[in-house]
């Protein structure tokens, strides 16, 4: 028997996160393209109304008043709402600024994360699944990968892979934004372009939004191992199972056992963290706010699940 | 060298189904085995156990170790080909051959390329537009590229028309075996792969029926067209299987003597086909 170099692991966690995104290019790198051309698309025809139709577009208006009026509706002239809009914010203290900009990041890059949270819960169901129906994984594991590493290559490259890729076409979504936004700006008599650039503190922002996925990694990574091992699990239809196991925990829970802990407990870890208003903006606070008790036994819970998936993908077989 | 795979006292249930009871079998370095039965009689999952795709009760050993336990230092050494269609089908075949050069340490790009140069099949096809002939051509070229110690094909030529049959195993004749590597090959079509082995292995209801080398099956087995007159001489001999070929009666023998054969009639060894039905009508008598 001659005794060859075995494959570096790093090299080949490297080829298995290749191989993912091969396979899966459409929700990866397609879909998340083409919201941002689709976004883009919008924001070019929006500004070129302002600027070729400003007095003829109108719309309407919804503004929920922070300073508790209420909700207002009015309709507006397009082209006089954007210069209103442009004339305040260039009214503003530089710190709300930054703050109007970085909630117009945010909002912007809204439909991404949204689909990013869809396409990793359906990457995740279908990870260890696919290639048991379509027997494929007859040859993968032909090959000479252990099933730990397949295992990790699937969480990788939904929780890290994916998200790396909306991550930059945000960046460049938000790039855009601000470039025709400055543009636009050009065109009136009072100083808010460079206002614009030197108020955007867009990398800060890019970092919290980053950090913020990763917090959210973190928080949610019961209900996404759980997505990872019933994928390993189910012999058919897994959204079924996995939707299946928690409403029964649920229902059992909240019939049987008082405070309904274990039902809030699901709810909360499965749902990203952005939308979290106790955590506050700020990185730091937020990662401190969230080390808890309960932040060990869900991770611990999260490492069972994983370590579940392992095992059942170490006997699995075609089905 | 010692055996390649070794089996003691293997046995698989799935539930209350025995599908394997009992099986004790080796494999010998640069054999090329033949894992012959009937569907359903456990072919498949002694591979599979072989390849560490199933759990098993009793020992099993493939190149030393325990395929339940670490897989994939296993499949270092060893090469897979099931019948068509668990190539991954999204994939083109170039990102085919760039995965398995970067997870395979004995995979050797230039040969697979070699390989498929003679072939129609073009690098930048989708595995799912290929026919089911060419997928398994690509699958061999990809394995033969790969210089492993155990090559297991698990009914590689099922549903595929007679000239990739031919073609397939002349490949693997010519192209693969080098008298280093020991082949399984699980089939239930016997004339297709006789010529290639140097040993049989029959199985039946999950059960070893025959486990002999090539080179002793004429040393064991006899067959006879038996001369006329001679039937009631011949029958007293205790033929394992007795048919009528154009009005003569042609027996096999199993364990007697040629010479007391020998004036009974013409004696030849038998084929692995006749044998094989001889092995099988026995088992359901």
């Amino acid at each position: 028997m001659n005794q060859l170099e075995r494959k570096k692991s790093p090299a080949v966690m490297f080829r298995l996160l290749k191989r993912e995104c091969q396979e899966h290019r459409g929700t990866f790198i397609y879909v998340p393209l083409g919201i941002t051309a689709f976004l883009l698309a919008v924001m070019v025809f929006v500004l070129l109304s302002i600027h070729f139709g400003a007095d003829t577009l109108h719309i309407n208006v919804t503004t929920d008043r922070s300073d508790g009026v209420g909700v207002t509706e009015k309709s507006v002239v397009l082209g006089g709402y954007w210069e209103e809009r442009l004339r305040a914010f260039a009214a503003m203290s530089p710190s709300k600024r930054e703050s109007e900009l970085a909630r117009v990041q945010v909002a912007a890059s809204s439909p991404l994360f949204l689909s990013l949270w869809l396409v990793i819960a359906f990457y995740l169901l279908g990870s260890l699944y696919d290639d048991r129906k379509d027997r494929s994984i007859l040859f993968w594991k032909s090959m000479p990968v252990s099933d730990a590493m397949t295992v990790a290559s699937k969480l990788l490259a939904g929780l890290i892979v994916a998200p790396l890729i909306y991550f930059l076409c945000s960046a460049l979504l938000h790039l855009c934004l601000l470039t025709a936004s400055s543009l636009s700006a050009l065109s009136y008599d009072f100083e808010v372009s460079g206002t614009l650039w030197q108020s955007a503190n867009v990398l800060g922002n890019w970092l919290t939004m980053a950090g913020f996925h990763l917090l959210t990694v973190v928080w949610c990574l019961p209900f996404y191992a759980w997505l990872l091992f019933t994928s390993a699990w189910a012999r058919s239809v897994p959204l079924a199972i996995a939707l299946a196991g928690p409403i029964a925990v649920g229902f059992i829970d909240y019939f049987l056992i008082p405070g309904n802990v274990i039902g809030a407990w699901i709810v909360e870890h499965s749902s990203p963290l952005g939308y979290r208003e106790e955590l506050g903006r700020d990185l730091m606070v937020a990662s401190a706010r969230m080390i808890s008790v309960e932040l060990i036994v869900s991770l611990a819970i999260a490492a069972g699940l994983i370590g579940g998936a392992v095992y059942l993908r170490r006997r699995a077989d075609e089905i | 060298m010692t055996e390649i795979v070794r089996a003691q006292g293997l046995t698989k249930r799935y539930g209350d189904f025995t599908a394997l009871s009992n099986v004790d079998f080796s494999v010998e370095p640069g054999a090329i085995v033949g894992l012959i039965g009937p569907n359903g009689a456990g072919k498949t999952t002694t591979l599979k156990a072989v390849l560490g795709l199933t759990n098993f009760e009793g020992e099993l050993t493939v190149m030393g170790q325990d395929p339940r336990h670490g897989r994939h230092k296993i499949m270092e050494n060893v090469c897979f080909v099931a019948d068509v269609g668990i190539l991954p089908r999204w994939m083109r075949v170039h990102q085919l051959i760039d995965y398995v050069e970067e997870v395979h340490p004995r995979f050797s790009r230039e040969k697979a390329e070699s390989l498929l140069a003679g072939t129609e099949i073009k690098t930048t096809s989708k595995i799912r537009q290929l026919s089911r002939g060419m997928v398994t051509q690509l699958h061999l070229a990809v394995v033969m590229a790969i210089d492993v110690d155990l090559l297991v094909l698990d009914e590689p030529t099922l549903g595929l028309d007679i000239l990739y049959r031919k073609s397939f195993y002349d490949h693997l004749l010519n192209d693969y075996f080098d008298h280093e590597t020991s082949i399984i090959i699980s089939t239930h079509q016997v004339e297709e792969v006789e010529s290639l082995l140097t040993h049989l292995l029959f199985i039946n209801d999950g059960k070893i029926v025959l486990d002999l080398p090539m080179d002793a099956l004429s040393e064991h087995y006899t067959d006879l067209l038996v001369a006329p007159g001679e039937v009631e001489a011949a029958m007293k001999l205790g033929p394992i299987y007795v048919r009528d070929l154009l009005g003569k009666k042609r027996m096999m023998f199993e364990g007697v003597d040629k010479l007391a054969l020998s004036g009974l009639g013409e004696i030849q060894v038998p084929s692995v086909t006749d044998l094989f039905v001889a092995k099988m009508q026995r088992g359901e008598s």
